[in-house]
């Protein structure tokens, strides 16, 4: 009954409410959206890179570490001898490796050079392998991998000749111009760096260092020169038994014949996202302040009410209504209209990520669920209601007072 | 035949800038009895509505009011007590304006906590009494004449069968035809339902409708300052 009758209150005053039920809807648009763009790029960030359990490079410090073998930004500050990636490899507990050889570009994406495991025991994601949308996998020298960004950007095919440059700006150093690379093969979308870098195999990077006479030699017998690598810039370690980690890690950090160190991915994006949680932070603080300016909003459009409706409260109050049902309806009427905003504005953040889903993968690889009712929304949202009681208290203690106060025929 | 109201020793103090306090005589209504309470305003008439019907408390004294001693119970109490036996009609503004008029009764009952079981029947029976039109029912209260407003709060106050109805000048907004109308319909209302009803108005001229009629002046104590 008391439903009724906060309904029938409400639609008698259309344009007030209109109004705050627009205000609320918009800031709840701002924080749902903050909230699940946020917790959607944790996710996002957090899928570059799955299974591995540990990566081994050069020593500086486990963000920088991170940072070039993950996320490909910055550069390398020191390599591991070749040696020491085999000898990782040979280890016991080591169930696979994936060197990692950084450091060139092409056209502004970054060039990886790595072998085949690369493409075996890679994972993103939860667990998801790389698979190829077009082509082979690296077979011959000069075969390059490419991810679905560049081939996108660059509009490359299968079967394209392309130059890769030293250095990794746009325009490199030195244009390796002489050395013909093949796209063999393009990889499906994965929404992680992946998608940015062009592969080629390890042979292939110490090639396209060497003199232009030798690289002639090379292009023209790829088995006349010794393309051993000396160096890798990282390896991605997958161990036979998790309880090992911590062993082997500092095995590696002491290994006598090269100065190495070895981080667990997870401790790493950890203390990455932590440095990135306080623009997080910000912009959830300013959604939360949006969102409290409505409840005050909706606290006033009450308070402004209780004037109008003294005659009201009379009515009740003969008919027998106690001052806290008289708080109890404000109350009622409060929530109905923070509850009608907040099923509103959800139903209207899902149809539009439902209806930008698709183009936000294609066109700029945001992977974002049109799902947004995740545990941390909803806990958000019984926040926001709890806050709405909060701030209704005020009106809500003004219909008690003039209630209380309130004499039949007095007005 | 038994008392509907008893004033006993009544009281009542207002602090404000100048402390005023009522008096009252003792006084008893019998129930089934109508009574016409005369007065002009500030004479106390709503202090006293205002008492019977329990939103106000007295400073000192007693009303009992249908063998309860109405002053003594918890101010819910005292809520719930009027919901169930106490009817009330003003001069205007009786109806919630933006619900029906279905509603409206649906709400006393509600108030009353009785069950909605047969509420659309006793309501139109109360308004076949009333010369009302049944399909009023399910209009807004703010699409209907002040007449037929007046005689809604009649159906609204009696629905939950008070044994009371306290009824504050309720024709002041009535033409005089309409008034007479109003008049004879409450009264045969009253009648048939058994009601006890407390009439107040200032106008003499609808004395003749009843037989009992007080005076304000008389009920109250001749005033001492204080």
């Amino acid at each position: 009954m008391l439903f009724t009758i906060a309904k029938d209150s409400l639609l008698s005053r259309k344009k007030t409410v209109f109004l705050t039920f627009c205000s609320l809807v918009i800031s709840l648009l701002v924080l749902l959206s903050v909230e699940h763009i946020r917790l959607q790029a944790k996710e996002s960030f957090n899928r570059t890179i799955s299974s591995t359990d540990l990566i081994v490079g050069g020593p500086s410090g486990q963000l920088n570490l991170l940072l070039y073998s993950v996320f490909r930004i910055g550069t390398p500050t020191a390599n591991i001898k070749y040696e020491s990636f085999q000898a990782l490899k040979e280890k016991r507990l080591v169930k696979w490796t994936i060197p990692i050889s950084l450091g060139d570009s092409h056209k502004g994406f970054r060039v990886l050079g790595t072998n085949s495991d690369y493409f075996e025991h890679f994972r993103y994601g939860k667990k998801k392998p790389l698979a190829l949308s077009q082509g082979k996998q690296l077979e011959t020298l000069f075969d390059t991998v490419i991810g679905a960004d560049v081939a996108k950007t660059l509009g490359y095919q299968v079967g394209d000749q392309i130059v890769i440059t030293h250095g990794i700006g746009k325009v490199g150093f030195t244009n390796h111009d002489k050395s013909p690379f093949i796209i063999a093969g393009i990889l499906e979308r994965t929404g992680t760096p992946v998608d940015k870098t062009v592969h080629v195999s390890l042979e292939a990077i110490e090639a396209i260092h060497l003199t232009p006479a030798k690289l002639q030699k090379v292009i023209a017998d790829p088995n006349s020169v010794d393309l051993t690598p000396k160096s890798v810039t990282a390896v991605l370690v997958g161990l036979k038994n998790k309880f090992a980690t911590f062993k082997i890690q500092r095995d590696i950090s002491q290994d006598p014949n090269d100065r190495m160190m070895a981080i667990l991915p997870g401790v790493a994006m950890t203390e990455l996202w932590s440095l990135l949680g306080s623009v997080e932070n910000i912009l959830r603080v300013i959604a939360a302040l949006v969102l409290l300016s409505s409840l005050f909003g909706l606290s006033t459009m009450l308070l402004a009410s209780m004037n109008e409706r003294q005659a009201e409260i009379a009515i009740f109050r003969v008919l027998g209504a106690g001052p806290v049902k008289i708080m109890f309806l404000i109350f009622v009427e409060a929530i109905l209209l923070a509850l009608s905003a907040i099923i509103f504005s959800v139903m209207l953040i899902t149809a539009i990520l439902y209806g930008f889903e698709d183009f936000l993968a294609s066109e700029y690889g945001l992977f974002i669920s049109s799902n947004i009712l995740s545990l941390d929304v909803v806990k958000l949202l019984g926040i926001v209601l709890v806050a709405t009681i909060v701030t209704a208290l005020f009106p809500a203690i003004e219909a008690y007072k003039s209630a209380l106060h309130r004499q039949l025929s007095k007005r | 035949m038994s008392v509907a109201i008893e004033l006993r020793n009544l009281k009542q103090h207002y602090s404000g800038k100048v402390d005023t306090e009522l008096q009252f005589n003792d006084w008893q209504v019998q129930r089934g009895d109508k009574v016409f309470l005369h007065g002009d305003s500030g004479s106390g008439k709503s202090t006293l509505l205002n008492l019977i019907s329990g939103v106000l408390t007295p400073t000192s004294g007693e009303i009992i009011i249908l063998d309860e001693v109405t002053s003594a119970l918890s101010n819910a109490k005292r809520d719930n007590f009027r919901a169930q036996h106490i009817g009330v009609v003003f001069q205007s503004l009786n109806l919630v304006p933006y619900l029906t008029v279905l509603k409206n009764i649906k709400l006393a009952r509600y108030l009353a906590k009785q069950a909605q079981r047969n509420l659309v029947e006793q309501a139109k029976s109360l308004m076949n009494q009333l010369n009302l039109d049944e399909q009023v029912l399910d209009k807004k209260v703010s699409e209907l004449s002040v007449g037929q407003q007046q005689r809604i709060a009649i159906v609204r106050a009696l629905i939950n069968q008070p044994e009371i109805l306290l009824v504050d000048e309720p024709t002041s907004a009535l033409d005089v035809s309409a008034r007479d109308a109003f008049m004879s319909l409450l009264l045969n209302t009253c009648n048939e339902n058994g009601t006890t009803l407390i009439f107040v108005s200032h106008d003499q001229h609808l004395k003749k409708y009843f037989e009992t009629c007080v005076d304000m002046t008389d009920l109250l104590k001749k005033q001492e300052a204080s």
